[in-house]
């Protein structure tokens, strides 16, 4: 087939998708979905990955198209949530808006929380499609481009993911988020493997042998240290004030045109690098905002762009992230890894094959995000006001409500009281690596490639009689061999050497 | 160079867990040696694909890590000196640690103690029970607002979560 027809097929296929979603009840599902996730995104400590982990379980009596439609729901609208609390109480509800607030909250402080809200509104709303339109096009070519993959290419691919979600997610030192990335590896690799069908790290525990899950794992990383943070921490102040949109936004959408595609790609391109995600996106997205911004200096005191730039990489890394996922089973951020955990959840196995066995999944992801991006807009327009009423209940009140729905989401996941005993030694385990500075991302992310990558790598070896040269000697699997070369010497001084010889010739 | 307490603390803690890394991850070597001769000697298979291969280059590369993280946060100022029983017992007075030990016993007794299934008390425990008795304890504990409003929040939210997951989402909640 050649690419224009390979073109006009995917967006055949998109368009009935599109067109097939339009039914009273996906209306309304996706409405409520969209809005639980603002719900989420907005409320401190809780976050898309959160929520979606809550809603696996929840979804899993439900059809696949319609569990797609909640769960995909609740990631855009989380997304876009977390910049309400954002611009409103500087207080970012998720991580991905945390660079929000460096200019959204100023605006907010000068009286222009609504030129802030509408702005973060209609860049997330673009941001969307735009991810949502590079997912439709590029995903099926990735798919191909997967299908070249043996075991050294998956093997090193996952290793890449690891290392580089490490190195730019660890606050502290870029050692920790190796050392977060290893022990989620180790935590993938407990259970009966499956080369030879051993048991490993198990000590007699049968409810160990299917391995460690991660959807509940997510809830013992990213929620159970939250609920503990929060309820030590001082209930925040609302000070809130009125106002009206006083800016033309189609204006500023035209001028900003070709940087609003630009922090589009970053999105997408960041948000497509395995477990690294929407947090990321918006931090590199804001800071090429300000560097090519005019008044440069002026960030940090309300600047429209810098509202603008992190609130369209983070929604455009929603597709981006998805890109991996559907084409290569490997999540680009945390939100996406549970989307991966609510497939195999609905017996639908992520990788190169999947769109061969279920063609129609591309296009109905693509067409899922562009009505998720649709209600975005028109819950974000009713929703963004009364969510302050909920900001001022006290989250003493709150985070014992959200323990209770973690705890019935992780049982509601496969209705096994034993994954609440190990989300609670992990949890416990997740608090104290997050005191420490140990970010979550990459030990979920080693968590679900650790098996993956153990089956592909011994897999090569035994092919091969166990040369390891086998490993790096097809032009991919060198080439994701070096970038995890790369990745490691980019934290060491002989990387900063290499620059600095480079800058003098 | 030590920029501030809060970067000293991050470092003495740092030093610490490294330790700990590097015993976890030598006693990892050993199990992977252990298990991967196993079942060399069970299936007649080489070591390049002994299932203890992968867990012993994990074990190698923390060692690696730990052993780094040692050296950094040594070079930083970090050190083992806070664990002395003195500046412990500050630790252990603090109310910070208190709540952290309170959330996590809640967390323990209704997760652990009061569900249903797990038989550590031998009686069964309604999950709405186990639900209210927890909402109740966590906001009472944290004086989230007065007792008489406490009593009705834990009971609506309670109702609304056993409705909502048990009537409507169908999952089978004790």
């Amino acid at each position: 087939m050649s690419l224009l027809q390979s073109f006009l097929q995917i967006s055949s296929d998109f368009l009935a998708s599109s067109v097939s979603f339009f039914t009273l009840g996906n209306l309304v599902m996706m409405f409520a979905a969209v809005m639980v996730g603002i719900t989420f995104g907005v409320l401190p400590g809780l976050s898309a990955t959160i929520g979606i982990a809550l809603f696996t379980g929840l979804t899993y009596g439900y059809s696949f198209e319609k569990a797609l439609i909640i769960l995909l729901g609740v990631y855009v609208g989380a997304i876009y949530g977390g910049s309400i609390t954002a611009i409103l109480i500087n207080i970012p509800g998720t991580g991905s808006a945390a660079a929000t607030c460096l200019d959204g909250y100023p605006l907010a402080m000068k009286g222009e929380s609504s030129n802030a809200n509408i702005l973060a509104r209609i860049s997330s709303f673009i941001g969307t499609i735009f991810g949502m339109l590079i997912f439709l096009f590029l995903t099926p070519l990735m798919t191909k481009l997967a299908l070249e993959f043996t075991s050294p290419e998956i093997f090193w691919l996952a290793i890449f993911g690891i290392l580089i979600c490490g190195s730019i997610s660890a606050p502290d030192l870029p050692i920790k988020g190796w050392i977060a990335g290893l022990i989620g590896l180790l935590m993938g690799m407990v259970g009966q493997e499956d080369i030879q069908g051993w048991e490993r790290l198990t000590f007699g525990v049968s409810n160990l042998i299917t391995g460690i899950p991660f959807v509940p794992m997510t809830i013992a990383f990213f929620g159970i240290p939250q609920i503990v943070k929060s309820m030590r921490s001082a209930q925040f102040k609302i000070e809130a004030k009125k106002d009206r949109v006083t800016i033309n936004i189609w204006s500023l959408i035209k001028k900003n045109f070709f940087n609003i595609l630009r922090w589009g790609t970053i999105g997408i391109g960041i948000g497509a690098v395995p477990g690294v995600g929407e947090n990321i996106a918006a931090w590199v997205a804001y800071d090429d905002a300000k560097r090519r911004h005019k008044r440069k200096q002026e960030f940090g005191t309300g600047v429209y762009e810098g509202v603008m730039a992190p609130e369209t990489a983070n929604n455009a890394a929603i597709g981006g992230a998805i890109i991996p996922l559907v084409s290569l089973g490997i999540p680009g951020s945390p939100p996406a890894a549970m989307l991966l955990g609510a497939l195999m959840l609905h017996g639908i196995r992520p990788g190169p094959l999947l769109s061969i066995e279920h063609p129609q999944i591309i296009p109905q992801f693509a067409a899922l995000l562009l009505w998720a991006s649709v209600f975005l807009f028109i819950c974000g327009l009713i929703i963004t006001k009364p969510m302050v009423s909920i900001l001022k209940v006290s989250q003493k009140i709150l985070i014992p409500i959200i323990a209770v729905l973690c705890v019935v989401g992780v049982y509601a996941y496969n209705n096994n009281p034993f994954h609440l005993l190990l989300v609670f030694v992990f949890g416990v385990l997740g608090y104290f690596l997050n005191k420490m500075e140990y970010s979550s991302a990459p030990l979920i992310l080693g968590l679900i490639l650790g098996n993956l990558a153990d089956s592909s790598f011994r897999r090569a070896l035994f092919l091969h009689h166990g040369n390891l040269w086998y490993l790096i000697n097809r032009p991919l699997s060198f080439i994701f061999f070096a970038a995890c070369v790369l990745t490691i010497l980019s934290q060491t001084k002989v990387m900063h050497h290499v620059k600095k010889m480079f800058v003098k010739k | 160079m030590i920029i501030d307490q809060d970067k000293k603390n991050m470092r003495d803690t740092d030093v610490l867990f490294a330790l700990i890394l590097m015993v976890a991850s030598i006693a990892l070597i050993i199990y992977s040696l252990v298990i991967s001769f196993e079942a060399m000697r069970v299936t007649d298979c080489a070591f390049y694909i002994a299932p203890g291969l992968p867990t012993l280059l994990i074990g190698f590369f923390l060692l690696v890590s730990a052993m780094i993280l040692l050296v950094t946060a040594r070079r930083q100022g970090g050190d083992l000196r806070w664990l002395s029983p003195k500046k412990f017992l500050v630790k252990f007075k603090s109310k910070e640690f208190w709540n952290t030990v309170i959330v996590f016993g809640y967390l323990f007794l209704y997760m652990i103690v009061l569900w249903e299934r797990t038989p550590l008390l031998g009686i069964h425990i309604p999950f709405w029970l186990a639900t209210f008795i927890f909402l109740n304890l966590m906001m009472l504990t944290f004086k989230a607002t007065k007792f008489l409003n406490i009593i009705i929040i834990s009971g609506i939210t309670t109702f609304l979560v056993d409705f909502f997951f048990r009537t409507l989402a169908r999952i089978p909640l004790p």
